[in-house]
């Protein structure tokens, strides 16, 4: 056994392209509509995120929506966040980029697909 | 690896009313005696909030959960309400009066199928940038998820296709509603905003003072994001372009920046291209205009915008009917994005340098910088620029149709006849389809507000609900909506409604018997035409069933005769059925996914 053969089965995983995680932070003023107005912006464009939380914050009277993409196609989560900024409701959206550990070669394609469209 | 991008707003803020004008707006509403201590319906307080901003106009239908509305309405005789036919042709109408006046219009609908109606209508508006409010009733709150008779879920129907939307739940905050609606609709990028009203909010009590109504609405803002070295460096590259070109959008007559771009034309020398939305933004009889671009634009127009390198795009989202394939359009240009809509620039066409702000301030900015530094160049520019003028107008030159027969009725012939016989203060609409690039193409008024078409949704039956909103805010204006016989018959009921308040629009149909871009593309893409030719009645006898008057043309030498008679009728609506030659394509014409360089030029 040579190891060149011994360390194949690892080189996928470990040359595999780390595929960034996007989140996405809208704050919204807690109005009714102002949520649907996040979703529909993922229905229009087909996109799942890999998380999703909505926390209603009563005191300050905001929701903080926080959504996630692995997707390398930061343009178009770029646009996504200019749109949602726009939106009466929001108050503010911010996006983060994170390079976090790498993911199987075989599910970052299959997510950026997913999100890229 | 970390990288983070922000987009929230800093400056321009306008989602609140100060202190100062808040105390001046209540001190006036007191004394204009619709101020009350005792408690209003939900249905006074609409109308009244109405007024206070200013709205002479409605547009509506009545229906069950909206007759409180209906009923308190003749206590108000300064709202005029127009009796439409059909929702959609209300949200029309309010377009058109909209888009001339720079007023919202204003619709008002009942529950399920008169909310479900105006769909078409808010779209329209939407990617047309119009500000519309619209107002719709639905069923009591406590109905609303039991698929009550007329319920519709109105708020998430329209979601995708308005600037915004509100449900009102609590007759307190339906003056604050009303307020948020017209100010959303009528600031930054205009458009529509849908307030849906339960019918036991409208019939519920609350004391009402428009003047103490605050807006809270932290989240809007009006951005500019501009710098001073922005304007430098645009100054930087004009200065350097040898090729330049201005292509000016709806955005420019929405800003009311026309008579800014005018001037900054004329500094820098820049030949002007106007989108389908533009039209009016700059003097067509202009020498530095160059006239209609995009998939049936001018051949000099897009061949110059090719050919630029510079291209300074103003108040255009350079869409797909502008661009053609966009990863090819300007291929040459270092092109320069002036709009104040964030999520316009890069969306499309992408690597354009950013300016993000308000067109006529933006365009006033760079005039002033240019001042500064001397820049007073008309002169130089036109002698830097000697050869790029030489090349436009050797463009120009090259034949783009098929010489005119003198005994067959063209319908570009007859479109250049009713632009010849206009007065110059007229309003044009259009519908959509061939007559529509035809019009464009030959449309001759300098005025901006003067052509009012659907450009973004591309809707069919816009063009005469919209010139009946253009004629009912301007009585005494010739309005003429040039039409297809397709187009005409998706709203054509809407004659009652201008015979009724006696409109005198002016329908010129230019009747082909076919839906002639269906048939044009059926015959180049698919090889054979289907469910294109198409039945019309007989419309002088229409016109005259609705009491009004109807003319039919069938000869090119009858025509300048009957439009100079029918556009001097000022008190009811004319239809003038113009029989053109049936099967005649528009061009020039950009295939779909062609550059606009490879845009046909005639019949091959």
């Amino acid at each position: 056994m040579t190891i060149s053969a011994l360390q194949q089965p690892f080189m996928t995983e470990i040359t595999a392209p780390v595929v960034p995680l996007q989140t996405v932070t809208c704050i919204l003023q807690a109005r009714i509509g102002g949520l649907d107005r996040v979703l529909g912006a993922l229905t229009h464009r087909g996109w799942i995120p890999t998380h999703f939380e909505s926390i209603l914050q009563e005191a300050a009277d905001t929701l903080v929506v926080t959504m996630q993409f692995r997707t390398t196609d930061v343009f178009s989560v770029h646009k996504l966040v200019k749109f949602l900024d726009k939106q009466v409701y929001v108050l503010s959206a911010t996006l983060v980029e994170t390079m976090e550990q790498p993911v199987l070669l075989a599910d970052s394609l299959l997510t950026a697909e997913k999100v890229s469209c | 690896m970390m990288a983070t991008l922000s987009t929230s707003s800093s400056s321009a803020a306008q989602s609140s009313v100060s202190s100062s004008a808040s105390t001046s707006l209540s001190a006036q509403w007191s004394q204009s005696g619709l101020a009350s201590t005792t408690p209003l319906t939900g249905a006074h307080i609409l109308l009244r909030s109405l007024i206070a901003e200013g709205t002479d106009s409605i547009f509506g239908y009545p229906g069950g959960v909206i007759l409180p509305i209906y009923e308190a309405l003749p206590d108000y005789p300064q709202l005029k309400h127009y009796l439409v036919r059909h929702e959609q042709g209300a949200c029309h109408m309010a377009e058109g009066y909209a888009r001339t006046t720079g007023k919202a219009g204003v619709v008002l609908v009942t529950s399920g199928p008169g909310a479900t109606n105006i769909v078409t209508g808010v779209a329209d508006a939407y990617y047309d940038s119009t500000p519309l409010v619209v107002i719709t009733g639905n069923v009591p709150t406590a109905f609303l998820g039991q698929d009550a008779f007329q319920e519709a879920d109105i708020l998430a129907i329209t979601r995708p296709c308005t600037k915004h939307n509100i449900i009102v739940r609590d007759v307190n905050k339906l003056a604050e509603a009303i307020k948020e609606a017209f100010h959303v609709a009528t600031t930054g990028r205009p458009g529509p905003v849908v307030v849906d009203i339960p019918k036991d909010i409208i019939n519920a009590k609350a004391p009402f003072d428009y003047g103490q109504v605050q807006l809270d609405l932290p989240g809007y803002q009006v951005t500019e994001s501009y710098t001073a070295e922005d304007i430098q460096t645009v100054l930087s590259l004009l200065s350097q372009a040898e090729r330049p070109v201005i292509l000016s959008g709806g955005g420019v007559i929405n800003s009311e920046a026309s008579e800014a771009l005018l001037a900054f034309a004329e500094r820098f020398q820049l030949p002007v291209g106007l989108s389908l939305m533009g039209l009016g933004g700059f003097p067509t009889s202009h020498p530095l205009c160059m006239g209609f671009t995009g998939m049936h634009g001018h051949y000099w127009a897009n061949i110059a915008i090719a050919k630029a390198d510079v291209l300074l795009v103003i108040g255009n989202r350079l869409n797909d009917r502008q661009t053609g394939n966009a990863e090819r359009f300007a291929k040459q240009a270092k092109i320069v994005h002036i709009d104040l809509d964030p999520v316009n620039i890069n969306k499309n066409v992408a690597s354009c340098f950013p300016v993000q702000g308000d067109i006529k301030g933006v365009l006033q900015a760079l005039m002033a910088a240019s001042d500064e530094q001397g820049m007073e160049c008309h002169t130089e520019s036109l002698t830097k620029r000697a050869a790029w003028f030489e090349q436009i107008a050797f463009w120009r030159q090259r034949r783009t149709e098929t010489p005119r027969h003198p005994e067959l009725l063209s319908p570009q012939y007859a479109i250049e006849r009713i632009f010849a016989n206009l007065p110059k203060t007229a309003y044009v609409t259009t519908e959509v389809g061939q007559h529509q690039m035809w019009s464009a193409q030959r449309y001759n008024l300098d005025r901006p507000k003067s052509w009012v078409t659907s450009g973004g949704l591309g809707t069919m039956g816009f063009g005469f609900p919209a010139a009946i909103g253009i004629q009912a805010a301007f009585p005494e204006a010739c309005v003429v909506d040039i039409a297809g016989d397709g187009s005409f018959q998706m709203t054509l009921q809407e004659l009652a409604t201008a015979k009724e308040y006696n409109l005198p629009v002016k329908v010129a149909i230019i009747n082909n018997s076919y839906l002639g871009m269906i048939r044009q593309w059926q015959g180049k893409m698919y090889g054979r035409e289907s469910q294109a030719e198409m039945f019309s009645p007989d419309y002088e006898l229409l016109a005259q069933s609705f009491g009004g008057v109807g003319f039919v043309v069938k000869h090119p030498d009858e025509l300048d005769a009957v439009l100079q008679k029918a556009f001097a009728i000022m008190d009811r609506p004319v239809i003038i059925d113009i029989r053109v030659t049936e099967k005649v394509d528009v061009y020039p014409w950009v295939p779909s996914g062609a550059s606009n360089e490879e845009m046909l030029t005639d019949n091959p």
